[in-house]
């Protein structure tokens, strides 16, 4: 069965969770609370999933034009929230509404294993895609509560099993 | 081994009191899978930004996922709110009907799903909750 995992606070513009020698999991939910940012630095809010040497596995970015408190919560086969349809700026979907506390975002799926490291980020994006975003973090902003919902490889139903059962025409 | 039991069956859920979410909590037999989930809000006359939305929670109580609608409902009336796996945000402010869509995630007993609004308020009600669910359990 999945099962929960918190991380209590991050501050210096990220938090991280590492897993251990003997841990794999898909995740399958991330939630966290940003709890302050500084407004004239930050700018975007993004997901890395990296592995043991540093490599990136997985990046997304999660929200533009952040603001504090705002409680994040990502999952597969959410989307996000509170975007223009349609709309685009500087190739990046547009808020229609900056200022909400609350923000939904998707999230890949992905099965990690020993010694990735699952990141938060509050950063300076303008430097991007030439500058890590690990080394333009907003020194100010702080986060509360990462809780990561996973499954153990191995343990139980995974991602897509739904569609994978309609396509193979699998009955009630 | 993981074998099917249903992908799909209707579960309609219990007509919470006024101001209280509609909860459901799966078996503890197997792992249900939330495929869609729809209620009725009636707001109250009190003027509020509501927003419907599905929260799921561990077995400890701690949220692991909101959905939630982007368009509000502000006062009296009535919405019908619809979420599923594969769905997409539609609406408008006040419309008559909003939606999105829904994470596909692996519940089993003890952890639970509400159906509920943010900024509920104590004369809102929410009514006809339907969930449907896929369940998969595992041989002895």
């Amino acid at each position: 069965m999945p099962r929960t995992i918190v991380v209590p606070s991050g501050t210096g513009g990220v938090i991280t969770y590492q897993l251990g020698s003997n841990e794999s999991f898909t995740l399958e939910s991330l939630t966290a609370l940003l709890t302050s940012v500084n407004g004239g630095y930050t700018d975007t809010i993004l997901l890395d999933c990296r592995d043991a040497k540093g490599g990136i596995i997985y990046r997304q970015a999660v929200d533009l034009g952040p603001n504090a408190p705002t409680f994040y919560s990502l999952a597969p086969g959410s989307e996000p929230m509170w975007i223009v349809p349609g709309s685009i700026d500087n190739g990046w979907p547009q808020q229609f509404n900056a200022d909400q506390a609350f923000y939904t975002e998707r999230l890949a799926p992905v099965t990690l294993t020993p010694g990735c490291t699952i990141y938060m980020i509050a950063a300076n994006s303008g430097a991007y895609p030439d500058t890590d975003p690990l080394d333009t973090l907003d020194p100010d902003a702080a986060w509360d509560n990462l809780l990561l919902w996973v499954e153990d490889v191995g343990k139980g139903p995974q991602f897509g099993d739904v569609g994978n059962a309609i396509l193979l025409g699998i009955g009630a | 081994m993981w074998r099917w039991r249903y992908v799909g069956s209707p579960v309609p859920l219990h007509t919470p009191v006024a101001g209280q979410p509609a909860k459901y909590v799966p078996s503890e037999r197997g792992r249900e899978c939330v495929v869609a989930a729809t209620f009725t809000l009636t707001a109250a006359a009190a003027v509020a930004d509501r927003f419907a939305r599905v929260v799921y929670f561990d077995r400890q109580g701690r949220t692991v996922v909101i959905v939630q609608s982007p368009f509000k409902r502000t006062a009296t009336g009535t919405q019908v709110a619809s979420f599923a796996l594969g769905g997409m945000q539609f609406g408008a402010d006040n419309a008559a009907a909003v939606g999105g869509p829904l994470p596909e995630l692996w519940l089993s007993g003890a952890e639970s799903v509400q159906l509920t609004l943010l900024n509920i308020q104590a004369a809102d009600t929410i009514t006809h909750a339907l969930l449907w669910v896929a369940e998969l359990g595992e041989d002895d």
